[in-house]
């Protein structure tokens, strides 16, 4: 009886680890908290970690939080592009090849590059494609380096 | 009378209540009258502080050399009559020979471990009830489990199994056997003696290599001892399957245990080695549980620029870490774990929920590998913002072994994390975490 109710738990336990995962896979909530939070918005280095680990599905979470609505202020696209940015800081620690290919990100950066935009919002889509760019640049060279 | 060299006897005169013990010192051929009456007379003690009292009229007499039953001597007596009342025999000879009834070997049966040593002896049991080794000549069968000194008896441990030690008597022995009454003189019959005495020669365990494992983890191990025959079998305990015996020689084994993947495989295992049908003496392989994490430093990373390890010049408010643990086990004192199948996992109840693998992170150090002392790092740890702010929440931290979860609780901190201003923050859990900028 004590082994089947252990079994029970565990298989409970498995089951709210995958439910997380296949319940938000593009951690839609996970973005999302970063872009929409009121006030001044804290990076704990927890959720940094978990951003480093995203990749190109980060642009996928924001591209269904932000849904048919545009940055509605400079401050909402700095946050977006910071995601961005966190989730291509650390290619080795991006959970898998597919995601550190940035497809979904360049159509995400072109299509806030088309927005009407203020200042040199332009200029800052334009470095965080850069700065994604040379990320997994530089990421490839080294796994080549590596391998040989 | 005697042998061709002087002697010490020990005439012992028996009468009802008590005795009397007379030492007689006599040259080879040589003649001693002992008058009883005497003695009698005199009233002086022996040694040990006895008289004959005087109205003794009726005894026997015993003559002994001064290693007692385990020498033979000849001796003739003649009897010197003096107011005899009361003879048992002829006016020769009352006597017997005090030689051997039985021989044994001993110490049987007996343990020893390969590589050990037992001494055995050849014994014989006097008529009189007395015991003497005799010297003998030694053999074992098999010699692949023992052999023996064919001289001393010194037996030596070889393999595991079961031997037979024969003795043989080196010469003659007299044989013990009742009263005689002869009127001339006469000699004890002798004969040579052999025995067999059984042995058990079991295998030697004396280390265990490396003496501890991770639970859930697989260890390739290396038991030392001897004794050790193709064949042998390892037990160590129901939460631990061997697997991968190989006997590289009689003195090392080498296996692989895989522990069981739970908290109830935590402690210590005895470890048993059968060989031959033998089993070993038993030694101790510890199953180690993660069960709590020591703060071994807590570093600030300095700020830094995007991709920086602390905070980022644009959100200088707050504090980041590297903090290195130790990862140790259940023991107390506790031991650390060094292991790197072990995967430290953190959850916390941010909004959404964090539920990850500590590692790996921005920060080079941070890595599943455990060094050799049981340490690894969680960072980047704490936060950052562009301006003041204070927050709290909990973090949990399990070691998962194998990939299964839930993996094994160790550590739970509650964080308070703020800033007051640019450049600065504090963070503390409230007991080894604690600091500021």
């Amino acid at each position: 009886m004590k082994r089947l109710v252990l079994f029970v738990l565990f298989a409970f336990g498995q089951l709210g680890i995958c439910q997380q995962a296949s319940q938000d896979p593009y951690a839609e909530k996970l973005v999302g908290s970063f872009v929409s939070r009121a006030g001044t918005p804290i990076i704990l280095s927890m959720q940094e970690k978990a951003l480093n680990r995203l990749g190109d599905r980060a642009a996928l979470g924001l591209a269904r939080n932000m849904g048919a609505q545009v940055p509605a202020s400079p401050q909402e696209l700095d946050r977006i592009l910071s995601v961005v940015r966190m989730a291509f800081a650390v290619p080795e620690a991006i959970n898998s090849d597919v995601d550190r290919e940035p497809k979904a990100t360049s159509m995400l950066l072109s299509y806030l590059s088309l927005l009407p935009l203020q200042g040199n919002a332009k200029a800052e889509v334009e470095d965080t494609r850069v700065y994604v760019s040379r990320q997994i640049a530089e990421y490839k060279a080294k796994q080549a380096v590596e391998k040989k | 009378m005697g042998r061709q060299r002087s002697r010490t006897w020990t005439t012992c005169l028996y009468f009802t209540g008590g005795h009397y013990t007379l030492p007689l010192h006599l040259e080879p051929r040589a003649t001693r009258n002992l008058n009883v009456s005497e003695i009698i007379q005199n009233q002086v003690p022996d040694a040990e502080g006895n008289i004959i009292p005087a109205g003794v009229h009726e005894g026997t007499a015993k003559i002994a050399g001064s290693h007692a039953d385990n020498e033979a001597i000849l001796v003739a007596i003649g009897a010197g009559i003096y107011n005899v009342r009361k003879a048992t025999c002829g006016l020769v000879c009352d006597g017997g020979c005090s030689g051997y009834i039985a021989v044994a070997v001993e110490i049987s049966p007996f343990t020893i471990t390969a590589g050990g040593t037992q001494q055995l002896s050849l014994v014989g049991a006097y008529i009189s009830g007395g015991k003497a080794n005799l010297p003998a000549s030694w053999s074992s069968a098999p010699t692949s489990v023992a052999t023996v000194d064919t001289v001393t008896g010194l037996v030596t441990g070889v393999g595991a199994g079961l031997v037979t030690i024969t003795a043989t008597s080196l010469s003659d022995q007299p044989v013990g056997i009742g009263p005689l009454c002869h009127s001339e003189v006469w000699h004890c019959p002798t004969a040579k003696f052999s025995a067999t005495g059984s042995g058990t020669v079991k295998p030697s365990l004396t280390s265990i290599s490396p003496p501890q494992g991770l639970v859930g983890t697989a260890v390739p191990i290396t038991i030392s001892g001897s004794g050790f025959a193709q064949g042998a079998t390892i037990q160590a305990g129901t939460s631990i399957t061997v697997s991968n015996v190989s006997v590289s020689s009689s003195t090392t084994i080498t296996a692989t245990f895989t522990i069981e993947n739970s908290p109830g495989a935590g402690g210590n295992w005895n470890v048993t080695v059968t060989s031959g049908g033998q089993s070993s003496n038993s030694k101790g392989f510890f199953v180690q549980i993660p069960s709590s994490l020591q703060v071994i430093s807590a570093s600030i990373l300095p700020t830094g620029t995007s991709g920086g390890y602390g905070c980022t010049p644009s959100a200088n408010f707050g504090i980041v870490l590297d903090l290195k643990y130790q990862t140790l086990d259940q023991r107390n004192p506790a031991q650390p774990i060094s292991n790197a199948t072990m995967v430290p996992h953190e959850t916390a109840n941010l909004s959404p929920p964090v539920d990850q693998d500590i590692c790996p992170s921005r920060v080079s150090t941070c890595t599943h590998t455990t060094a050799a002392d049981g340490t690894w790092h969680d960072a980047p740890y704490g936060g950052c913002a562009a301006a003041t702010f204070s927050t709290s929440y909990t973090q949990n931290i399990t070691m998962l072994v194998g990939g299964q979860t839930p993996g094994y609780a160790v550590r739970t901190n509650n964080i308070t994390l703020s800033s007051s201003g640019s450049g600065h923050g504090s963070i503390s859990n409230g007991s080894d975490i604690n600091k500021s900028r």
